[in-house]
């Protein structure tokens, strides 16, 4: 699934007037790439990547292109991890039973290694588990663009490694589309041949 | 320590109940104090005893306990309706707003008589009486919870392709289950001491009334052991719901969620 902006524009209100993030910005991913998009804290990639994802006000999200924030809270602390994901089966794919599920979901947690943890509710898991968690449940609804939004910023090193390699293995094998945004050189060099520095897709940083 | 802390703790409670027992007991039988003002612990025992064996006092608590289950579980279930309403449309936000400026503050006792006017003296107003004590902090505490619900959540569940149904109910509701908890606590405290209230002021309803009901009739009879059987059993009540039940609820919830 190739990813595709042309010259759009985003600006939040504030008290003092608008402040115009993304200004004329354009970017191009075609599908099965890998994609590192590199900037200074603020300077909007979060607010890039949710206008990709549709979170914007009437647009209408798809588990097509999957969104994985920073936050390590993402899964739902109400259910366990392994039903986290067969809910989030279920609700994409209507009409398949429990059951099938369950087994997408096992697959997706052996996938991220994570499938010891099924019975485990989110805070009972370390933050490196979580956001593994995460990246589990974007591959059990089965979707084709990653947005990745600093995933792994707050980990230590030797579990970012392990996210690394993981990612990267993942990325191989199912052939997906990723947009990872970062503001480590070091991580972006790291995980993709391909880096776009922010500034040069925007027409305009604000400062 | 922590532990050792709590330990000491429950022994310090634990001293406390039995002094004050204690001097209850001196003050009854040695100390010279009318049985009729202050009976003595065997004397109330034994009436207890007596009013739940040979009386109708276990189905007085049944009839208190039924109530005000029905009466709580129809606040939460208007809490919920208008405060998913009021997150759709502006203009319920402000009714309910409004209402429960207006019905927060206002003690369930002072709509005693307006509630016989309108309901009758029959089992509809007790109920009216609870779910105007128990509505308006669940509904407050609700829409709190809405309020700060994560958004994180919300996106979450938009990129999962959600209904606003399935937004409602599987993320705004749940996520909001620890400010729904303390708010039926709070409608619990105030529902529990209005019905008391109430069921002396109606008299017996239903077939043979409430615990409210069977303290009044101790006092009519002087019957003071009565009268403190009939106190015991509401504190004894309230603790345990308050101590047991809810914590029950919330081990079952939002602990195993991580969520307080
Ligand atoms: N909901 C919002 N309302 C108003 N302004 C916002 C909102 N979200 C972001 N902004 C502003 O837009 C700019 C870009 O924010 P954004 O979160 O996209 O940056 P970022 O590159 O993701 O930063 P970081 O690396 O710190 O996560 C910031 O100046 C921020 O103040
Ligand atoms: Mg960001």
């Amino acid at each position: 699934m190739d990813i595709k902006l042309n010259g759009v524009t985003k600006e939040y209100h504030h008290e003092d007037g608008k402040v115009r993030v993304l200004d004329n910005l354009s970017l191009e991913v075609p599908s099965g790439h890998f994609v590192s998009v590199i900037g200074p804290s603020g300077c909007g990639k979060t607010t890039l990547l949710k206008l990709i994802a549709g979170f914007d006000h009437d647009a209408k999200p798809s588990k097509d292109i999957f969104m994985i924030f920073q936050d390590s809270n993402q899964l739902f602390p109400w259910r366990t991890l392994g039903s986290n994901l067969s809910y989030a089966i279920m609700k994409t794919n209507k009409g398949i039973g429990k059951e099938k599920a369950a087994e997408k979901a096992k697959t997706a947690l052996e996938d991220v290694g994570l499938l010891d943890f099924y019975d485990y509710y989110p805070h009972q898991l370390s933050g490196g588990m979580k956001q593994r968690g995460a990246l589990a449940r974007a591959l059990a609804v089965e979707s084709k663009v990653l947005l990745m939004d600093e995933p792994f910023s707050s980990l230590d090193r030797d579990n970012k490694e392990i996210a690394y390699a993981l990612l990267l293995k993942i990325w191989r094998e199912k052939k997906l589309t990723i947009i990872f945004v970062t503001h480590d050189l070091e991580e972006a060099k790291k995980l993709s041949g391909q880096i776009l520095y922010f500034e040069d897709l925007n027409g305009k940083i604000p400062v | 320590m922590k532990i050792l802390k709590k330990n000491k703790e429950q022994y310090i409670i634990l001293f406390w109940i039995i002094v004050l027992l204690t001097m209850w007991q001196l003050a009854a039988t040695v100390g010279g104090v009318s049985g009729l003002l202050l009976p003595s612990i065997g004397e109330v025992a034994s009436t207890l005893l007596d009013s739940m064996l040979h009386g109708d006092l276990p189905y007085q608590i049944y009839y208190s306990l039924k109530v005000i289950l029905m009466g709580i579980l129809i606040a939460v279930f208007a809490a919920i309706f208008l405060a998913l309403a009021s997150q759709k449309y502006i203009m319920i936000a402000g009714l309910a707003k409004v209402l429960s400026a207006i019905g927060h503050p206002l003690p369930a006792l002072a709509l005693l008589p307006l509630i016989i006017i309108w309901f009758g003296t029959g089992d509809a107003s007790i109920i009216a009486i609870i779910v105007h004590s128990a509505l308006w902090p669940i509904l407050i505490n609700l829409n709190a919870g809405f309020q700060a619900v994560p958004q994180i959540y919300l996106d979450i569940g938009r990129n999962l392709e959600l209904s606003p149904w399935e937004i409602a109910f599987e993320i705004k509701l749940k996520a909001s289950l620890p400010y729904l908890i303390s708010g039926v606590k709070i409608a619990f405290a105030r529902s529990w001491r209005a019905l008391i209230g109430a069921e002396m002021v109606f008299g017996a309803i239903g077939l043979k009334g409430g615990i409210g009901w069977y303290i009044f009739k101790q006092r009519t009879f002087m019957n003071t052991p009565g009268l403190f059987a009939g106190i015991i059993v509401v504190v004894l009540i309230g603790l345990f719901i308050e101590r047991f039940l809810f914590n029950f609820i919330e081990k079952k919830t939002v602990q195993k969620w991580g969520q307080n």
